[in-house]
């Protein structure tokens, strides 16, 4: 069949697609199926002008004859690709349609009008937007600093926590390379590091735990960090997203804890009366070498019930008993305090002073302190 | 670098150094801050980057062309005080500059 024997509204009849011929004030003069359809009308709305199918809101602001014959002019104008039209369909719904327009010359100007429903790309593309905003959102109120570089280690994003860390201005870390973050002195180990990540063969996985690294800030300041790396390939592009920690105020607790623990061993390991910090149960949290000359040598005492543990003592039923009767005093809130013989294993007796006493917060009891100074013998000053 | 605030619809404000020469659009999704779009990447073909400049700002920026002004009829609650953020460039001039977004882009 020739092609002129097909007539136009046979054709525009067969194509699948919205379609509409219109004169050049808006008026359809021909219309097909498929827009009916569109429109949820039993028929082509004919003899109709095409501004009555904008919502009232979008007539009032946007001239669609105008648009029309801009597009009509210009068939690949860059807004075709993004802009769309909202179309009132029969039931008063809108629905948001693709429009491509051509010009035919037939006596006078008409337009063809191609119309593609967009509902469902415009739902897809919400759903994204909605996902990327909240990942945004995330990264940019997120407490860790997030930096992420690519294959070239060029970094491509820092968010807000990232650059306060680091001490830039927004936007100033973006095109700085990874290294401008890295002290002098561990550049070449970092990059030795880095190329071994890379050429680990897991896509996206930390890189070993947190580890601790040290950071230079803009000012020069070198400041610990944990930080964790993950691999993430986008359509074969690489990124490497590290996640950091600022770990100054932890690490000066860790150096202040670690300071005070050791000032109370020096004073609990070295004092000369016999000192047991125990539980609010009864088991032996710590004891001095001082307490631990009071019980067979290599006894195992942390943990254990101070009650039962074994002292030296002249009837260790009887002690076992008084110790007992000494700790549900305590464990009442109320210190105990006797003077205790104990015969040590050379025969010799040692006549000490025992003390149990309670320690409080907030009205409970959480520890208890057990306490032995000698009694036997006066110790002369310089002895 | 010029400070340029951008206020989102529900009041969160951002706070961005924008070089000189890059447009307000550009600032605003480089830094992935939500509310400005930008689709199409500053060919002024898409309307996503519409926002409110407030008066006091409007002489520092060059005024909008035909097609900015003919983009901005596909904008949602437009204003006298709409623009096409991709279609202004940064000057030193603009620091302190506050940019207002609409309720949504769509």
């Amino acid at each position: 069949m020739l092609l002129d024997d097909i007539s136009a509204s046979q054709l525009l009849e067969r194509v699948p697609e919205p379609m509409l011929v219109m004169s050049s004030d808006g008026f359809i003069v021909s219309a097909n199926d498929a827009l009916a359809h569109l429109l949820e009308t039993d028929a082509p709305p004919l003899a109709t002008n095409v501004t009555q199918f904008l919502p009232e809101t979008e007539r009032a602001r946007l001239n669609p004859l105008a648009w029309m014959r801009r597009w009509a002019e210009t068939p690949e104008a860059p807004e075709l690709e993004y802009v769309h039209l909202i179309c009132r369909i029969a039931r008063g719904n809108d629905r948001p349609v693709r429009v491509r327009v051509g010009r035919l010359l037939i006596d006078d100007v008409y337009y063809l009008v191609l119309l593609h429903d967009i509902t469902q790309e415009q739902t897809r593309q919400h759903q994204s937007r909605q996902a990327h905003r909240l990942a945004a959102r995330i990264l940019a109120n997120s407490a860790d600093a997030i930096v992420n570089v690519n294959a070239e280690f060029t970094i491509i994003y820092a968010n807000p926590s990232a650059e306060i860390l680091f001490g830039y201005g927004r936007g100033e870390l973006v095109d700085k390379p990874l290294s401008a973050l890295v002290p002098d002195r561990f550049r070449e180990s970092h990059e030795i590091q880095m190329a071994k990540f890379v050429k680990a063969k897991a896509p996206a996985r930390l890189m070993g735990a947190r580890v601790e690294v040290a950071v230079v800030t803009k000012s020069g300041k070198e400041i610990p960090l944990e930080a964790s790396i993950c691999k993430v390939t986008l359509d074969q592009t690489l990124v490497y997203s590290a996640q950091l920690r600022d770990l100054t105020v932890r690490k000066a607790a860790q150096a202040e804890l670690a300071r005070s623990t050791a000032s109370f061993h020096t004073v609990f390991d070295h004092a000369l009366q016999a000192m047991a910090l125990i539980s609010p149960t009864g088991s032996v949290l710590e004891m001095n070498p001082a307490a631990m000359d009071l019980l067979p040598p290599g006894q195992q005492v942390l943990g254990s019930s101070f009650s039962e543990l074994p002292f030296w003592s002249a009837d260790p039923e009887v002690t076992a008993n008084w110790l007992r009767d000494a700790m549900a005093q305590c464990q009442r809130g109320r210190a105990y305090r006797s003077p205790v013989n104990m015969r040590m294993p050379d025969g010799s007796q040692r006549q000490l002073d025992f003390s149990l006493s309670p320690i409080a917060r907030e009205g409970e009891i959480f520890a208890m302190v057990a306490e032995a100074r000698e009694m036997s013998e006066a110790v002369s000053p310089g002895a | 670098m010029p400070k340029v605030t951008y206020v989102e619809d529900d009041g969160t404000t951002h706070e961005i150094d924008v070089p000189v020469g890059t447009t307000l659009m550009q600032g605003a999704v480089g830094h992935l801050i939500p509310g400005i779009e930008g689709d199409c990447g500053g060919l002024c073909a898409c309307a996503t980057c519409h926002v409110y400049i407030s008066d006091e700002f409007v002489p520092l920026c060059n005024s909008a062309d035909e097609l900015e002004s003919g983009m901005l009829e596909f904008a949602f609650d437009v204003r006298n005080s709409s623009r096409l953020a991709c279609q202004i460039e940064v000057s030193e001039e603009m620091e302190g500059i506050v940019v207002q977004m609409p309720l949504r882009q769509y």
